[in-house]
């Protein structure tokens, strides 16, 4: 960690989590997790809270012991090393800092077990206080600091001494909501720069999306997708990751008989042909046209305002089709848009275009 | 109304304190007999306790005995009280309330049992008997001064020192025990003052060359009133009130940081 150019020449590491297992006396956690971290990866665990999120990492920290499976960090099983001995640089939510030692010092706290010697843990604090911008902080007391100023000196202590990956369980949960979203930039540029494999935990969808590379779902203890943010938004493999990633209208559908979908008689033109018997049309609310221009939109179809809500940067609309299913519509106000002058009662035409136009399998459950 | 409760402490310290008060101007009287108010004064009493050696050196043997106390207590009490801390909520209860026994039994009766128990084992007046009944009293204070200082444990530090690199025992010292030094503070208080006040037990089982400071007011009492009580208990009362004022303050050191 010198140069900021130079930090990339550290190509973090691979991480292999196979068929892991973990149960707290009769209840089953986690079962069944696969997945491969590619290095330099920025890999997120997105679920509700209980979902298990926090128990993965643990495992791949050490704390928690899977009853089966294997973790392997560059090839290497990770089961049986000793914590201390794993080389994992770890952010808690509630930073985890040493009251007692000052900035400095809590930085310097990996690498004095480390027995470095004196002139290079002060090259490598310097380093690491520059690199979270925090530079003539390390004499503070951590008491004396703002809540984003410990998550920085947090982060610092975790990748001073090298460590071939970096976890964090929701790091930034803690934060107002506007130091948030800037650390999450921060938190992406930092990761940028140094090229780490980074597991991040967190159960902000927007936060997951801000942040990642790769994104993993997990509901109930299993995983229910792994993708980048913009596949697991607009390809969507079950409901649940439907609802859980954004606003979604799922709205049923039946299959017609030469192939492909119709919605209450209204064929859907679409680029995505399931061979599923029960499925659901899955339009994401800000992807519907509000009565569209002839030819603009792919499919066209009725349906009855019944409330509209001005939420400053869009209009939220919410409508009934023929059959009196609801769907929602977000609908920007830009130049010649209908939308701010469209009544509640009145009836309008919804547009949508094949590609945005994503069919899943209908099961019972709707919602998380 | 605000200050009505304030005032009711007051008066309840008050009415706790005063009488105890009462021993340092007696302790400042000149006479072979205990006088209040003292009509000559002096440091007669003091300088007694220094000079002569059954006061002396039942001073020395309680201090001796009481660190010894609070040196063995506060392990084998912090130890009990992470016991408590991870026992499955089943035993919990129960195996605080074993903790908890020696001072709910009645002190005399203690005294006695123990007092039969070592006669046969040959421990009376024996410094290893004496501290060992001791820590009977001062363990139960250490595991529920650390107690509540373990429940309050911030057990994500213990976490990021082990990633951090340190084992299991490094990891405790660095990130675990300062969090502990206040209750430790508070528990090896407890268990000095426990045991340096203890009167019953060492009736019965330390006398002689092995007699605590305690044992020889009561004895000096019962015999003839030696004006050399009155100093001994001043001085016992700035000794247990140094202690508290010192861990007071260091409490609200901590508390403001
Ligand atoms: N030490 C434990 N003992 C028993 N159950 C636990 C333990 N840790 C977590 N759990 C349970 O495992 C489930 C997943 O927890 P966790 O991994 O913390 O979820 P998340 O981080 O996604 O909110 C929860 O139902 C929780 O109650
Ligand atoms: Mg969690």
């Amino acid at each position: 960690m010198t140069e900021p150019q130079s930090t990339k020449l550290r190509s973090g590491a691979l991480l292999e989590i196979e068929n892991v297992g973990v149960s707290f006396g009769h209840t089953k956690v986690l079962e069944g997790i696969t997945a491969t971290i590619k290095p330099g990866t920025f890999f997120t665990l997105l679920g509700a809270s209980g979902s298990g999120k926090s128990t993965l990492l643990m495992s791949i920290a050490g704390f928690v012991t899977p009853h089966k499976g294997t973790i392997k960090l560059n090839g290497k099983v990770l089961n049986t090393v000793p914590i201390h001995k794993r080389n994992i640089g770890m952010v808690f939510q509630s930073y985890a800092l040493f009251p007692n030692l000052s900035v400095a010092d809590n930085i310097a706290y990996p690498l004095r077990l480390r027995a470095k010697s004196k002139a290079e843990i002060d090259k490598a604090v310097a380093d690491a206080l520059a690199f979270v911008r925090m530079e003539g902080f390390g004499d503070r007391d951590t008491a004396a600091l703002s809540g984003g100023q410990r998550q920085r000196i947090a982060l610092a202590r975790a990748i001073v001494f090298e460590p071939d990956i970096l976890i964090m369980d929701e790091p930034l949960s803690a934060l107002d909501k506007k130091l948030r979203d800037d650390m999450q930039i921060e938190l992406r540029r930092l990761h940028d720069r140094l090229g780490l494999t980074t597991i991040y935990v967190t159960h902000d969808q927007r936060e997951a999306m801000t942040l990642s590379d790769e994104i993993a779902i997990l509901e109930k203890g299993r995983i229910a997708q792994i993708a980048p943010p913009q596949d697991l938004y607009n390809h969507p493999r079950s409901a649940y990751v439907a609802s859980f990633m954004g606003e979604s209208n799922l709205l049923r559908v039946t299959r017609r008989a030469g192939g492909g979908f119709s919605l209450n008689d209204t064929p859907i033109q679409s680029d995505h042909h399931p061979t599923l018997e029960d499925a659901w049309l899955c339009a994401r609310p800000e992807k519907l046209m509000v009565s569209p221009q002839p030819g603009q939109a792919d499919t066209v179809f009725d349906a009855r305002l019944v409330e509209k809500v001005f939420q400053g940067e869009s209009w939220l609309l919410e409508c009934l089709l023929d059959d009196d299913t609801r769907i929602t519509v977000r609908a920007s106000d830009h130049g010649g848009s209908i939308v701010s002058t469209v009544a509640p009662g009145e009836t309008l035409q919804l547009g949508l275009l094949r590609r945005d136009a994503y069919f899943i399998e209908r099961t019972e459950e709707v919602s998380p | 109304m605000r200050w009505l409760p304030t005032f009711f402490l007051m008066g309840a310290v008050a009415f706790l304190i005063l009488p105890i008060l009462i021993v340092i101007p007696m302790s400042f009287s000149v006479g072979s007999y205990l006088a209040f108010p003292p009509t000559d004064w002096g440091t007669q009493n003091f300088q007694a306790l220094w000079v002569r050696p059954e006061w002396r050196d039942a001073l020395l043997y309680s201090l001796k005995v009481a660190a010894l106390v609070t040196a063995l207590a506060l392990p084998i009490g912090t130890a009990a009280a992470f016991g408590l801390e991870y026992a499955s909520e089943r035993w919990r209860s129960v195996l605080r309330m074993f903790v908890l026994l020696p001072l709910v039994v009645p002190l005399i009766l203690l005294g006695f049992a123990l007092y039969v128990v070592y006669a046969q084992l040959g421990w009376l007046n024996w410094t290893p008997g004496l501290v060992l009944s001791h820590l009977s009293l001062a363990i139960p204070y250490v595991t529920l001064a650390v107690g509540v200082g373990v429940q309050a444990l911030d057990r994500e530090r213990f976490l990021a020192a082990r990633l951090c690199g340190a084992d299991q025992a490094r990891a405790f010292r660095d990130a675990i025990l300062p969090q502990l030094y206040p209750s430790l503070m508070a528990g090896g208080l407890f268990a000095f003052v426990a045991s340096f006040d203890e009167a019953v037990i060492a009736l019965f089982i330390a006398s002689g060359e092995n007699s605590t400071i305690t044992r020889q007011m009561f004895t000096s009492l019962r015999d003839r009133i030696d004006p050399t009580v009155s100093a001994v208990s001043t001085l016992l009362l700035m000794i247990t009130l140094s202690l508290v004022l010192a861990s007071a303050l260091r409490d609200r050191k901590t508390n403001r940081s």
